[in-house]
Formats: structure tokens, C-alpha cells, sequence
């Protein structure tokens, strides 16, 4: 009896380990371990072998058992393994091939670079404000200190409408179109198209611009200095260089043109700045008291400043764009690279 | 404005001082210099001076000579082609390896058998005039082996400089020298002309009348007389040269160096031509038409300010003279005009004329009132000394409205208020005085200044604070940043229209941005009906062309335009969309309506073309999926209807967009028509939208649902019904039969063969919910049943 069991077990686990599919290995539990199987059939036995080997030979037939059960789910875990592998391998594909893509579309720069600045703006605490693109004269020009006659309206190629009507020239207005709406505190940029009767190669019939306007109480001109100078650094890079000198615009004084050291040559002098190593990118300066005037703040009380950018002008700078008229020419080639 | 430098030396210090160093700090202080250039061409500094010793033919050629000069170090045999030299004659050598500024480089060449060490140069091609006749020859007392532009002064610096239009009083030397004085607290200083005696005195041989003082303040009148008219000399010519103007004669020239000097324009005419020997200054009036002396006629407009003589117009004032006046060969006595015109009426009658002239420009920008006597002795001493001529005695000044100098206030504590610094009342007045502005401290830290004529810009406070500002440099200006007080961030609008934006990204749309402007005939091409709103256009009075027009009253035409463009850039699938303003004129209002539109327009296929993708082309459902999508954006529901359709679109394959009772836009295929017009042989799908009601009907804030406790059921149902219905009526009618429906869905639409030619098969997925308790199939079977009656009443419709 004992030696039937050592060699249903030294059989059973070789028969086990030759099987190479869980079926056979399924086929040798029934017929090792099954309820007719050749353990039972062996312990069946038991009961006719004298009575003080019994407890012996049946202890021996429970390890026999549990040692082939043992080995049969090893080698049926092995068997699952290997199936499997065998089937992830058959499964392998060409990762190299492209991945499907849907048609997604893209934002014109010049939204990208608005966003960008009214974000810059807005986390200052600047309001968002629009305006009229068909404009009256009064808000384009007289409220902003230009009367009919002045020299300025010559910087400024107007498209007219009618005597008194016109394509706004610059979101300017729109200063004038908020304070008249509202008392003093204002924080405000005014994003916008604006025309101009001009087109060659450096300039188009329309381009956007992006005006700014606060005034308060005691706001000065350090003030204008601090959050233009801030606003630069954050677009472009908080180590270029700022500079503020003396210029010209009827509707504010002092005024003030903004250079940034050339992104291209980094202020070394290049075409691209005309070799002076700054470029010219804002325009701006303090409320003049004209405005004010026309909109019934008091200069006494309130003091403010107010600036404008070229969208375009900062986008060609920011992705190195070398001719203004691919702006709205609207080539997939182009618009697909942003 | 173009300035010498050593120009400006003759009126202010400048040693110590480079160009560029005084560029920079003119540029710091409003007087942006665009660029500083050497008058002398590199290379130039090898040309030197040099005597010819002898002079003889050349033993080959006739025409030539042979001349051996010395630079005073050495000798030199040149061969030359000029005969315009002898021996004695100083010249400029330019020895071998010179290169000249037209590209010449002189080399040992042998010329007809001799060999010559150099070339003796003219003047045009040192650059210095554009055409000479012969070489130069330079004064007898001119050092020897020097470089020939530094022994004649040439060897100048012009500075290019942007001068703002406050800034008339920079358009001269002597004003970017005062500035500069200013800048460096250096002293300024222009010497009076010397003009002595005179006969007979000017008032013998002119009258002047000014008519309208209001318009022309002051006109002073000086007389030259036996004058000879000739070339100027080369310093002169240069000088104008630098600024941009070309050399004429010597009157010409003096006055135009006058005006370049002073900022004052001077006018000369032959006062032979000034007939009863008057000059009248008055508006055009009657008259009509004048002849300038560019030889155009004009025509005048009556307020138009003219300087007339005894029987009419002799000149337009402070634009241009007249060829009834002008200054010929024989002209041999002159009248110079040195007046100041109300800025406004020369900018007035410039643009009523289209003629901007360098007097012009400066006279709109205001010259100096206080200037004028000085430029016209100016002009005369220069007439006397270059042209030989005789003045008249004195100066006829006609002065009705003189000059009161304006007295303008500035306050210590207002400036640095302004200016957020913390001036000391010296430092201010310091400033103003470099500014020759005069400051007296009326009360402590208050100054009043006396703004003198050529500072137009200087009117108010500001303007001084402004001053103060520049010359203190805004350099020196802190940076703080505000307190700001108000809440600020992008209104509700602006961020639903970003979000707009990207949905139509994420469909696979670029965005395009469009010129505003529109072609009126875009209309004719999309058939616009006459009395549509789109053809109520806001039209240019100066457009730059036909096709820029009017304002655009869609954003359609623009947009197939980009899809033609870059189709024919070989591009196949193109989606585009735009998100901006049209314009609508309205009847009794200035302004029109702008109304912000979202449009697309797209061709091509659905997917990106992939190994694995299905292949299929966009079609009328693609563009429909992304108006629900949008609606769904906006918690809006949109009805789609065949009435409203455009001419432009596929008669049977366009819908109008309805929100409500109200359309808002349409969609659909492009009439193939128009995409043969287009060049396109690919269906085109184009939509637009109008946005102001959408944002105004928008739900803004989506209200939460309780998620379902209790299972759904799920029934497919396939109806046959006529080919026409609307599927859309279907799936409302179902709708309508249990409120225990919660979703209809259409999976597939059938036509062909196994049913009727003239039906459909619509089959639908049909989701069943009772949000209380879990629905029994015996309840969801007697909904179908009710649902198949209806259908079989309503339409006929037979359950597969």
C-alpha cells in the first residue's frame, strides 16, 4: 500500500510536470484526485489493511494528495502563464506607426497674445472694457485733446465714415466712452481692432491694440512706471531691460514711449531694432487735464495714467514673426503653427 | 529732420560731447534719434589733399593728361581725363587703394602705355555733388597731405531725428541746439547777422498790408537788391545736402538754410514781379485758381490765406509761392518774407490743397513769432555775403497782433504728486531756467514762467510738470506699483467667448482673423436679397480700394476667401472659423449696429487621414453636431428649420438656426454653384451665427441633477415611415407618449431595397426611467404599445 502511494505520487508528479495544456493538467486532477480518481480509489483500500496501519498509511495517503495537489496548481499556474504570454506576444503591434489624431484647430496669435496680456492685466486688478470700432469723431479725436486742426490727426491715417464718423484709429476712445460711464477709481484695458487708412509692408488697414487706463486718487507717474515695467517683464522675461523716455500724444502729459531691450540682438543692435538695440513697444503716459475735462473728473483730486500697445507688434516679437501681413492672410501653414 | 552736428557747434558748446553720446541723451529727453551717420562715406578718410607741380599731355592720348602732384611727403604721376586743372592747383588724390563711395577702387593700372599712382577726384565722386564736370579743386591755401574732408569741414556727423508734433521748435538747429544747451546746461547763444546800412530804406520800395491779422500776427518784409544769382559754395550745399534738400542757387539755398537754421520758412520773390510794389496779405476769396511754382494749377478754397500784390495772388501763405513771382536767372532783387500764419489755417488749407511742403509743416507746427526779424537779417547777411547783394535799409515789419508771451504757474507739490517723486522747489527751478522759461517764485515752491514764442507746447501746468519730468529723466523716476481699487478680471462675456473659441478649436477649426472690411459685390455673390439687413452697409469715404469698401455685414465673404487660398496652396481639408463684429447701418443713427458673429467654413475629410481611420468626408451633420454642441454649451436648445435657408446654401441641405421664435443664424452645404465659383471641387459646409442674443439667452450656471437610484430599461425600435419626415417630428412624438421616456436616441437611418422605395427606417434606442422605483417590463411594454399605436395614426408608421 505504502509503496503503491510513493509511486502514485513519483508517477503522478512526473505526469504532472510533462503536461503542457491546463486540459491535461485538468485531465490528471480527475484521474489523480478525483472522487474516482486514483487517490480515492487507493483509500478505498484503507479500510482493509489491519487497523494500527491505518491511521500510518492514511496519513501517508493525505500528504501524497496534498503534495500532487501542490504540484498540480504550480504547474497549472505555470501552464496559465506561459498560455498567456504566448498570446500578449501574438498581440504585439507596430508602435511605431502613427497614433489617429483628431483635427484640432488653433488660435490665431493674436488672440494668444491678447489673452495674454489681459490675463497679465486682470491679475493686476484691471477691468475689461470695450468699445465701438465705427466711432464718432468727438470720442476718437476731440475728447482726446485732437481738435480738427491738430498736427497729431496727421500720425493717424483716418478712415472716415462721414464728417463726423470714423474707423477708430486707436481703442483710445474707449477711455473716454468708460469714464464718462463711471466715477473715479478705474482700472481698465480695452482690447480692441483699430484702422488705419495705411497699407504696405510694415503696416495693415486694421491691427489690434490693447489700451489701458487707471486713475484714482494720488496714482503718478512711478505708478505707471511700476505696472508697465511689471507687465514687460511678466510677457516677455523678468530680466529684459525697460526703458522709459519723453514722447508725444495729445491725450496724455507727461507722455511716454516703452522700450524693451531687442529680443533679437538682446540690445547689442540688429535690423530688426535699427541697430539702436531697443525696441519701441508701448506707448503711454499720465491723463492729460484735457480729457478730464471733457469727461468731468477733476484733475485736482484724481490723477491717472493711461498706455497702448500694438498686438501684432508683440506677437511678431514674441514668436520672431517676420512680415505683419501673415497675420490676416490666414494660411493654415501659419495659423497651424501656434 | 536731418542735423549737422557741426551745425549745431556754431550755436552751442559741444566739446567733450560725441554725436552718439548726445543722441542718446536727446533721445532720453524726447528728441528720439533714430541714427547717427558720418557724412563721410568709409574710405573716404585716404583722400588727401595734394598739389599739382606739373602738368603735361599724354604722349598717347590727346585727351588725357599726365599731372605729377605732391602730397608733400612724396610724388605722384597721375594720369588724368579733366582739364579743368593747372599747374599750382590744389586737388584731391586718391591713392592707390582707395576705395570711393561709388564703389570705385583705385588701383596701379597702367593707362595708354604710363602708369598712374592715383586719380584726382571730382566732386561727385567724393560723394559730394551728384553730377561735377570737372575734378575738384580745392583752395590755394589748403595743407598739404591732410585728408581732403576734414581740411574742407566735411568730416561731419548728421544726426536723424524724430521730432514729435509738439516739438516744431525742434525742427531747426538752433532748436535741437537749445535743447541740447539745456540738456547739458551748456550756454546757447545765436549770434545777431550783421546787416549794415542799407539804401533806400525798405519802406521806400514796399508796402505790406496784412488784411486778417487773426491769420497771419506778423509778416516782416527785407529787401536785397543787385544781387547775381549762382552756384552756392560747397559748405552750404553740403549742409543741405545733410538735411535732405537739394541745392538750387544761391537765394534758394540761403532761404532753405535760413529755415533749416531758424525754424522760420522764408519765402523770396522777384521783386521786379511784385507788381504796384505791394504785398497784401488775405483770404483767396474770390479767387479761384492759382499756379504754384511747380507749375499746378490750383484750386483755392475762399478762407485759404494768400500773399497778394497789388492786382492778386502772388503766393499760398506758408505753403508754396507762386510762378507769377518766382525766382528766375535774371532775377536780380528780392523780397524775403519772414512771416508767422496761424498754425491751424496752413494745416487747414495743406489738407484742402493736398500739398504738405517743408514750410508748410513747420508753420502748422508753429514757428517762432518772436523769430521772424532775426531769420530775415539772417537771410540778407547771407544773400550779402554769397550773392553779392545791396539791402535795402531795415526791415518792414508788419507786427499787428505782437507776440504776448504766455505766463504759466507750476506748483512744487503738484508736480511731485504727479510724478511720485520729491523735488526740492531749486531743483524745479533749475530746470525751467535751463529751458530759458524765466521761473520767478510767486509763493513758496510756485513758479510762473514766461513761455517764449517757439515753446507752442507749453500752455498749462502739465506741460511744465512734463518738462520738469524729461530733464530731470524719467530714468531717475521711481517704479512703484498702485494700490488698485477696483475688482477688475474679464466681464461674464469675455470668458464665454473664450470658451467658444476653444469648442471650435477643439472641432477642428483655426481661427482666422479677417479685415473688417468687405467687397459690396461679396453680397451679389451669396445672392444676399435686396431689403436684407446685410445689405445696409457702412460705407468708406476714402477706402483703400473697391474690395475694402464698406464694412463687412458677414463674416462669410472673408472666410470662403481663406478657404480659396488655401486650396489653391494645395491644402484639402480646411476648417475655419471667425469670431467677430459685423456692422449694420441703422436709419437715423451715426453709429450702426455691431453685432459680434461667430462663422466657419469647412471642406475636406472628418478624420485625419490615418492607416486605420474610416474614410469620409465632412458632411451637413459634422457642422449641425457642433451648433448643438454649442447650444448644449450655453444650456440652450436649438430648433433647426428649412424656412430661412440662405441662396448660398445646397437648397436641401441647409437649416436656419432657431433660438426660440427667433433665428440666430443658419448652416449648411455651400450651393455647388458657388464652390465652382470658388474653384473648389469639394463640398463646403458654411455656418453663422450671430452671438449677442446667445450670450444674452445663455444659462450661465448648470443646475445640479440627483443621479438616478433606480435602473434604467433599454428597447430598440425600428419605424418605417415616409421617406420626407422629419425625424426629428418622430422622436417628438414618441417624446410626447410617457414622461417615463427619458431618451430617444437615433442609431440608424435606412433606405433601400428591403422596404418601400418611397420609405424610411428609423431606428431608435429608447431609454425608459422612473426616477421612484425600478420599471417592470410590463410597464415599459405597454409604453412601446402606445408609442406603436401613434406612430401607426400619426404617421403611418410601421414597426420592423
Amino acid at each position: 500500500m505504502k509503496e503503491k502511494l510513493h509511486k502514485l505520487l513519483h508517477e503522478g508528479r512526473k505526469a504532472l510536470e510533462a503536461a503542457v495544456s491546463v486540459e491535461e493538467i485538468e485531465e490528471l486532477r480527475v484521474r489523480l484526485l478525483g472522487r474516482k480518481g486514483e487517490i480515492t480509489n487507493l483509500l478505498k483500500a484503507l479500510g482493509k489493511l489491519p487497523a494500527d496501519q491505518r491511521p500510518v498509511v492514511g496519513k501517508l495517503a493525505n500528504e501524497v494528495k496534498s503534495q500532487l495537489l501542490e504540484t498540480l496548481e504550480q504547474v497549472k499556474a505555470r501552464l496559465i502563464q506561459l498560455a498567456q504570454e504566448e498570446e500578449l506576444a501574438s498581440g504585439t503591434i507596430d508602435i511605431s506607426l502613427p497614433g489617429r489624431r483628431q483635427f484640432y484647430g488653433h488660435l490665431h496669435p493674436v488672440s494668444l497674445v491678447v489673452d495674454d496680456i489681459t490675463t497679465i492685466f486682470t491679475r493686476m486688478g484691471f477691468a475689461t472694457a470695450r468699445g465701438p470700432e465705427v466711432e464718432l469723431d468727438y470720442y476718437n479725436f476731440e475728447a482726446l485733446n485732437i481738435p480738427r486742426d491738430h498736427p497729431a490727426r496727421q500720425m493717424q491715417d483716418t478712415f472716415y465714415v462721414s464728417d463726423d464718423v470714423v474707423l477708430r484709429t486707436h481703442t483710445s476712445p474707449v477711455q473716454v466712452r468708460v469714464m464718462e460711464k463711471q466715477p473715479p477709481p478705474v482700472a481698465v484695458i480695452v482690447p480692441g481692432k483699430v484702422y488705419r487708412c495705411d497699407s504696405d509692408l510694415t503696416h495693415t488697414p486694421m491691427f489690434h491694440q490693447v489700451e489701458g487706463l487707471m486713475v484714482d486718487r494720488q496714482i503718478t507717474f512711478a505708478d505707471l512706471k511700476g505696472v508697465l515695467t511689471d507687465f514687460l517683464h511678466l510677457f516677455f522675461d523678468p530680466r529684459i531691460k525697460v526703458r522709459f523716455r519723453p514722447s508725444y500724444f495729445p491725450f496724455t502729459e507727461p507722455s511716454a514711449e516703452v522700450d524693451i531691450a531687442c529680443v533679437i540682438c538682446r540690445g547689442r543692435g540688429c535690423r530688426v531694432c535699427g541697430h539702436t538695440g531697443w525696441l519701441e513697444v508701448l506707448g503711454c503716459g499720465m491723463v492729460d487735464p484735457a480729457v478730464y475735462q471733457a469727461v468731468g473728473y477733476d484733475p485736482e483730486t484724481v490723477s491717472g495714467f493711461a498706455f497702448g500697445m500694438g498686438v501684432e507688434r508683440l506677437a511678431m516679437l514674441r514668436y520672431g514673426i517676420d512680415d505683419l501681413r501673415l497675420f490676416f492672410a490666414n494660411d493654415l501653414r501659419f495659423l497651424g503653427q501656434f | 529732420m536731418n542735423i549737422s552736428w557741426k551745425w549745431l557747434g556754431e550755436f552751442v558748446d559741444l566739446t567733450g560731447i560725441t554725436p552718439e553720446e548726445a543722441a542718446d541723451k536727446l533721445t532720453m529727453s524726447g528728441l528720439e534719434v533714430a541714427g547717427v551717420t558720418s557724412t563721410m562715406a568709409p574710405g573716404l578718410e585716404k583722400v588727401i589733399t595734394a598739389r599739382i607741380t606739373a602738368q603735361e599731355k599724354h604722349p598717347q592720348a590727346d585727351k588725357l593728361s599726365l599731372c605729377t602732384v605732391d602730397d608733400g611727403r612724396q610724388t605722384y604721376t597721375i594720369v588724368c581725363g579733366a582739364s579743368n586743372m593747372k599747374a599750382g592747383d590744389h586737388v584731391a588724390l586718391a591713392p592707390v587703394g582707395t576705395k570711393l563711395p561709388n564703389g570705385l577702387q583705385i588701383k596701379k593700372s597702367k593707362i595708354r602705355g604710363v602708369v598712374s599712382a592715383g586719380m584726382l577726384c571730382s566732386a561727385a565722386e567724393l560723394g559730394l555733388e551728384e553730377e561735377s564736370t570737372g575734378i575738384l579743386i580745392l583752395p590755394p591755401d589748403t595743407p598739404l597731405g591732410e585728408p581732403v574732408f576734414s581740411c574742407l569741414g566735411l568730416d561731419d556727423h548728421v544726426l536723424e531725428i524724430e521730432i514729435t508734433p509738439n516739438r516744431g521748435d525742434c525742427l531747426s538747429v538752433i532748436g535741437v541746439a537749445r535743447e541740447i544747451a539745456a540738456l547739458y546746461e551748456r550756454r546757447f547763444s545765436y549770434p545777431a547777422p550783421k546787416v549794415s546800412g542799407g539804401e533806400p530804406p525798405t519802406p521806400e520800395l514796399i508796402t505790406i498790408d496784412i488784411e486778417d491779422p487773426e491769420l497771419c500776427p506778423r509778416y516782416v518784409g527785407r529787401i536785397a537788391r543787385e544781387l547775381v544769382i549762382a552756384e552756392s559754395p560747397l559748405w552750404l550745399q553740403q549742409r543741405l545736402a545733410a538735411a535732405g534738400v537739394r541745392a538750387i542757387n544761391n537765394i534758394v539755398d540761403i532761404t532753405n538754410y535760413v529755415m533749416l537754421e531758424t525754424g522760420q520758412p522764408l519765402h523770396a520773390f522777384d521783386l521786379e514781379r511784385v507788381r504796384d510794389r505791394r504785398i497784401i496779405v488775405r483770404r483767396a476769396g474770390g479767387d479761384r485758381e492759382f499756379t504754384t511754382l511747380d507749375d499746378v494749377k490750383r484750386q483755392l478754397d475762399p478762407d485759404t490765406l494768400m500773399i497778394c500784390d497789388g492786382q492778386g495772388p502772388v503766393a499760398i501763405a506758408g505753403i508754396m509761392g507762386g510762378q507769377n513771382s518766382e525766382i528766375t536767372a535774371t532775377t536780380t532783387q528780392v523780397l524775403i518774407e519772414s512771416a508767422f500764419f496761424q498754425p491751424a489755417s496752413i494745416r487747414r488749407s495743406s489738407r484742402l490743397l493736398g500739398l504738405a511742403t517743408e514750410a508748410s509743416y513747420r508753420f502748422e507746427r508753429g514757428v517762432d513769432p518772436e523769430g521772424c526779424g532775426l531769420a530775415a537779417d539772417r537771410a540778407v547777411a547771407l544773400l550779402v555775403e554769397l550773392a553779392q547783394a545791396q539791402p535795402a535799409g531795415g526791415r518792414l515789419d508788419a507786427n499787428p497782433r505782437p507776440y504776448q508771451a504766455p505766463e504759466v504757474t507750476i506748483r512744487t507739490d503738484y508736480c511731485n504728486r504727479l510724478l511720485g517723486i520729491e523735488l526740492e522747489p531749486a531743483a524745479i527751478e533749475n530746470i525751467l531756467a535751463r529751458l530759458q522759461l524765466q521761473p520767478r517764485e510767486t509763493t513758496p515752491g510756485t513758479f510762473t514762467t514766461r513761455i517764449p514764442g517757439y515753446r507752442f507746447d507749453l500752455e498749462r501746468e502739465a506741460d511744465l510738470i512734463e518738462e520738469v519730468a524729461r530733464l530731470y529723466g524719467y530714468h531717475h523716476l521711481p517704479t512703484t506699483l498702485p494700490l488698485i481699487r477696483e475688482r477688475g478680471g474679464g466681464s461674464a462675456d469675455d470668458s464665454l467667448l473664450a470658451a467658444v473659441k476653444e469648442l471650435a478649436v477643439a472641432y477642428g477649426y483655426c481661427e482666422a482673423v479677417n479685415y473688417s472690411f468687405m467687397d459690396p459685390k461679396a453680397l451679389d455673390m451669396l445672392g444676399i436679397p435686396a431689403g436684407d439687413e446685410r445689405r445696409r452697409l457702412v460705407q468708406l469715404r476714402n477706402p483703400l480700394n473697391e474690395e475694402m469698401s464698406a464694412m463687412r455685414t458677414t463674416l462669410l465673404p472673408a472666410l470662403l476667401h481663406n478657404l480659396s487660398t488655401n486650396f489653391r496652396a494645395s491644402c484639402r481639408n480646411i476648417r475655419l472659423f471667425e469670431l467677430g463684429k459685423i456692422f449694420i447701418a441703422v436709419e437715423g443713427e451715426k453709429l450702426p449696429d455691431e453685432r459680434l458673429c461667430l462663422a466657419g467654413a469647412a471642406t475636406g475629410t472628418r478624420y485625419r487621414e490615418h492607416f486605420a481611420a474610416p474614410e469620409a468626408n465632412i458632411d451637413f451633420y459634422d457642422l449641425k453636431g457642433f451648433i448643438e454642441e454649442l447650444a448644449a454649451f450655453f444650456h440652450l436648445d436649438f430648433a433647426f428649420d428649412r424656412q430661412g435657408i440662405e441662396l448660398y446654401h445646397h437648397p436641401g441641405r441647409a437649416a436656419a438656426i432657431m433660438l426660440g421664435e427667433r433665428q440666430i443664424g443658419s448652416l449648411g452645404q455651400l450651393h455647388p454653384d458657388i464652390s465652382d465659383y470658388l474653384d473648389i471641387n469639394q463640398e463646403i459646409f458654411v455656418f453663422e451665427l450671430a452671438l449677442p442674443s446667445l450670450l444674452a439667452a445663455a444659462g450661465r450656471r448648470p443646475v445640479f441633477q440627483a443621479l438616478p437610484r433606480y435602473p434604467a430599461s433599454y428597447r430598440d425600435l425600428a419605424i418605417v415611415v415616409d421617406r420626407q419626415l422629419p425625424a426629428a417630428e418622430l422622436v417628438r412624438t414618441i417624446r410626447e407618449v410617457s414622461k417615463l421616456i427619458a431618451a430617444v436616441e437615433i442609431f440608424d437611418v435606412y433606405e433601400g431595397n428591403q422596404i418601400p422605395a418611397d420609405k424610411k427606417s428609423i431606428a431608435v434606442r429608447l431609454t425608459f426611467r422612473d426616477l421612484n422605483k425600478t420599471l417592470t417590463d410590463k410597464k415599459v411594454n405597454a409604453i412601446i404599445d402606445k408609442i406603436t399605436r401613434r406612430l401607426q395614426q400619426e404617421f403611418s408608421g410601421e414597426i420592423r
